[in-house]
């Protein structure tokens, strides 16, 4: 009972996880680049959309309508502006720096705008639920759920029905040879970058439903997003999906006799275990369909 | 006229040396040009500033009598100049099926699309059999194959081959040339780079020597066979069948 | 709402940062003690920093208190006037203020700093010199164990014993109606977790059952998985030992759960003004210890409340009523003693604290050697759309609903 009510919870919880790791995959596929700031911007997704609930009364998933395109931007912006200019040989140190830093700035302009205060949205459905052969189902978790799963799907489509997904799959997996056939890479490549930015947009918001932000918060997620990614095998978004359903679930279950403290190293042994066991990750492998 | 034309090109990386120093190269139309030379001569550099990868700092590269140098591989593409990479360039992680219609990427209509796969499916039957599998998954031999195909998707005027026997069984490597044969019968020049040289000018109309950035030799691929000097410098030892002329 | 253990965390960050030199003020002529001059009561206050929020609830509270007193004639016939330094929120600079009061500026009184980080070594001074150290602030149980003869702590309890009213009614319950099973979930934070600690001692000892002990770190923010615990193994009652954001999350995930306790108690969270509409008004039955309540019957209280809202235009939160609270400590000290100034009279005002108790706002208070305060904190219970004192009997608003109703 105790344990199918945690796979529930745990199911939850690893959809959320999924989109979150989704976008961070994207972002070392197309460019190999560690984007620290996935999660800070996730938050600031978080934030907007408190806000739009709590200073325009409504409801904060329609803050999407705004979020998601505005985010869509910034990252083609900063692919194009900042990422893209660096230079090849150091791009994965360079980038874990720059987005470092830009987790920072977004830390502290959070900071300064709304106070270190914790927040949380305050819906008129937040506590309801209903049951499930026996578990209770939060309707918020539902939703959340859902937004990572409509939205996993849309990628998914995405990269394998448009000529754009077939573009980014592409520059993803030889640059050289997709300029040879015609593909725009350094546009693509912005906007496989504004595309991953965008999930954090989904993400965030899906997030603030049901949980208390505040500004250091993505301190609290970027951690458990680069072991899931790893353990997916870097650059694969069906891995990384995955690998965040399997974490989820353990860490839900893990819960039970090791508490909350102890649950939330899984992700880092899970981390350990593959890079000790298998550093092309568990569920990416060398060679698997990666969308 | 010549399909592609490649002028006094001086071309390097970065702010490194150049590696190509005046080089010129001149590819005929229903042609196959066969360039040799050895490693780090600058061969692959030659193709990517034909295809577009890398632009030369100075001298020209004429397309079907048009200039088009400095244009990107987006624009030489269209062009009709289509570059097969060196070692293996499949999407590893798409099925062959997407490779090869990738290699349409530019073409608008959707029925000249699939006219074009069912044209490369033909000539490299290969190709149609897996046509469902993930590139990575299929053998050099294969890869290649399917490389061939996409490049032939835009139905180009040139094709530029670098190396399309590195790694391949003699067996595969049969197959290679025998394709390079067949695409230069299906009205499609070749600019084909080869360590496996005497094997490449055998199958060649034309050959060119590189060697430290320049031409070294340049002439009929008969002729070049027949160099004696070449022979031991380029073509790994003297020609077995024909005796050396004193 | 503000925990002393989360403010000590800070200090201990922030004090390694700055080390300012005292400045030399004072000068003031206050020798001796003639009737007709002031009292001068010496204190350190974080007015700016980390701290400065509570800081300034206290000072409002010390300001209250002696308004309220000069206003009514002052103290042994002397008007009280306070002398107030800004330590910054820093532990070092909190020492100097206290050397340079007692020391240079011969204040007849002190009184204690914010924050369990600055408390000990303000003590430690006034230890040294003699003096009297009445804090409003420094609930933690290391200030307690220093071997400090001097120290009060004018609250009604340390943190282990904020629901010793509740533990109290519980254990009083016939065998049929006494909760059997409890679940407890505390953050991992010595303030917050001493809370429902203190009760979970009690109730063991009084037989009642735990059947989930549940730790968090204060960062966590997902409490699905604590919340499917507790509510499968479905204990007649569930505790909190909770700040503000965390015992919200682990209601609210209680209740996506449809766990209905018999009783519900958590701490600092459901005092706070913001609480109910956090939880979407499903308040129902929820209990909480309260270290102060502007409706708590103690006659002074009344007095307060209504002098300070005419002084500040505002009600007086806990902050402002432990400054206030403190403030009477010492009055009925003096009052007793007869005397306030440096020297022997500080031992006499020491000695009779630690014999009688003191009619305060928060309640009677009286203390044991160590000067840890003797009482427990007040219950309130959500009832209807209000949160009421229930327990104890004597400051009781409602009475208590047991078992509460559904939330
Ligand atoms: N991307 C690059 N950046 C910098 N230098 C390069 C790059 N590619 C090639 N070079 C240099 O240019 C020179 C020529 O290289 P190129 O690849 O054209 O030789 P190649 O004739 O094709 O050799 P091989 O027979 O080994 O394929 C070499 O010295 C090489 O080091
Ligand atoms: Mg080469």
């Amino acid at each position: 009972m105790l344990v199918f009510q945690s796979v529930v919870l745990g199911l939850l919880l690893g959809g959320l996880y999924a989109l979150l790791a989704a976008g961070l995959t994207l972002y070392f596929g197309i460019m190999r680049v560690v984007m620290i700031a996935h999660s800070a911007f996730l938050i600031l997704a978080a934030y907007l959309a408190w806000w739009t609930n709590d200073r325009l009364g409504i409801d904060p998933l329609l803050s999407m309508v705004v979020t998601v395109p505005l985010f869509f931007g910034a990252g083609v912006l900063l692919q194009r502006g900042l990422l893209s200019r660096l230079r090849p040989a150091t791009l994965t140190m360079m980038s874990v720096l720059i987005t470092f830093a830009i987790a920072l700035i977004i830390e502290g302009l959070l900071g300064y705008a709304f106070t270190g205060t914790q927040r949380r949205i305050q819906l008129g459905y937040g506590t309801a639920s209903f049951e499930l052969f026996g578990a209770r189902v939060a309707v918020v978790k539902l939703i959340a759920f859902g937004l990572a799963v409509v939205s996993l799907a849309c990628l998914y489509v995405l990269m394998k029905r448009t000529q754009f997904g077939w573009a980014l799959r592409a520059t993803i997996q030889h640059p050289d040879a997709a300029r040879l056939v015609g593909i725009d890479t350094e546009r693509t490549a912005g906007f496989g970058f504004g595309l991953g930015l965008a999930t954090a947009a989904v993400g965030g918001t899906a997030l603030s439903l049901d949980t208390t932000i505040y500004p250091s918060l993505h301190w609290h997620w970027i951690g458990p997003l680069m072991a899931i990614i790893v353990v997916g095998g870097l650059g694969s978004v069906p891995g990384a999906a995955a690998a965040a359903l399997v974490l989820g679930l353990a860490q839900s279950l893990l819960q039970i006799p090791m508490g909350a403290t102890w649950a939330q190293t899984v992700f880092y042994v899970a981390l350990f275990a593959t890079l000790a066991v298998r550093p092309q990750g568990f569920f990416g492998g060398r060679l698997a369909q990666r969308f | 006229m010549s399909e592609i034309e490649l002028v006094d090109v001086q071309a390097g990386y970065g702010r490194a040396a150049p590696v190509l120093r005046g080089f010129s190269v001149e590819v005929p139309a229903g042609t196959v040009v066969c360039l040799v030379g050895p490693n780090g001569a600058g061969k692959s550099t030659v193709l990517k500033v034909a295809s577009g990868l890398l632009g030369p700092r100075s001298g020209k590269v004429m397309v079907g009598g048009k200039d088009m140098t400095g244009a990107g591989p987006q624009k030489m593409l269209a062009e009709g100049v289509a570059l097969v990479l060196q070692g293996h360039s499949v999407f590893r992680e798409m099925t062959v099926e997407e490779n090869v219609l990738l290699g349409g990427y530019t073409l608008t209509d959707k029925a000249k699309r699939a006219k074009r796969a069912a044209f490369v499916k033909e000539l490299f039957p290969v190709v149609g059999e897996r046509w469902h599998s993930l590139a990575g998954l299929l053998s050099g031999g294969q890869q290649k194959q399917v490389e061939f195909a996409r490049s032939l998707m835009v139905d180009p005027k040139v094709v530029l081959l670098d190396e399309p026997s590195m790694g391949l069984d003699p067996k595969a490597t049969s197959t290679i040339f025998e394709q390079v044969v067949r695409m230069r019968d299906a009205g499609t020049a070749v600019l084909l780079v080869e360590q496996n040289a005497r094997r490449a000018l055998q199958t060649a109309d034309l050959g060119c020597v590189l060697d430290l950035g320049r031409v070294h030799i340049s002439g009929p691929a008969a002729d070049l066979l027949a160099d004696p000097q070449l022979g031991e410098l380029y073509l790994g030892g003297r020609p077995a069948e024909k005796p050396p002329v004193v | 709402m503000h925990s002393p253990a989360r403010r000590t965390t800070w200090a201990v960050a922030l004090s390694a940062t700055l080390l300012l030199a005292a400045c030399g003020g004072g000068g003031d002529d206050e020798e001796g003690g003639g009737s007709g001059d002031p009292i001068v009561v010496g204190i350190s206050l974080p007015l700016t920093g980390d701290f400065s929020e509570p800081g300034k609830g206290v000072q409002e509270g010390y300001e209250a208190w002696a308004k309220i007193t000069n206003d009514k004639g002052g103290l042994l016939g002397r008007q009280i006037e306070l002398k107030i330094l800004d330590d910054q929120s820093n532990a070092d600079r909190v020492v100097a203020d206290y050397e340079q009061l007692i020391g240079s500026d011969q204040v007849d009184l002190v009184v204690g700093p914010f924050s369990t980080r600055l408390v000990v070594p303000s003590a430690r001074v006034a230890q040294e010199y003699g003096m009297l150290f009445v804090e409003p602030a420094g609930a933690a149980a290391e200030v307690f164990n220093q071997g400090f003869k001097n120290l009060f702590y004018a609250a009604p309890a340390v943190a282990d014993d904020h629901y010793n009213h509740l533990a109290e009614y519980l254990l009083a319950l016939p065998a049929g109606q006494k909760p059997a099973t409890v679940a407890y979930a505390a953050m991992d934070d010595p303030f917050a977790q001493g809370t429902a600690y203190g009760l979970k001692k009690k109730l063991e000892a009084g037989g009642v059952k735990t059947v989930v002990n549940e730790v968090y770190p204060p960062n966590t923010t997902d409490f699905g998985s604590i919340a499917a615990k507790i509510a499968a193994a479905k204990p007649d009652m569930v505790v909190g030992g909770s700040q503000y954001q965390d015992g919200v999350n682990l209601i609210v995930a209680l209740q996506q759960l449809n766990y209905q306790p018999k009783l519900a108690a958590f701490s600092t969270a459901p005092t706070s003004p913001e609480f109910a509409k956090a939880i979407g008004n499903k308040t129902e039955g929820i209990l909480s210890p309260t270290g102060y309540s502007q409706d708590a019957p103690y006659e002074s209280n009344k007095e307060f409340v209504e002098k300070f809202k005419a002084q500040f235009g505002k009600v007086p939160e806990e902050d402002q009523a432990n400054g206030y609270t403190t403030g009477q400590v010492v009055a009925a000290a003096v009052q007793a003693a007869g005397c306030a100034e440096q020297g022997e009279c500080q031992q006499k005002l020491i000695d009779w604290l630690h014999g009688n108790t003191v009619d305060t706002v928060v309640g009677p208070l009286k203390w044991d050697a160590t000067g840890k305060p003797q009482g427990a904190h007040m219950i309130q219970q959500w009832i209807g759309d209000d949160i009421k004192i229930v327990l104890p009997a004597d400051a009781k608003e409602a009475d208590m609903v047991y078992p509460k109703p559904a939330w």
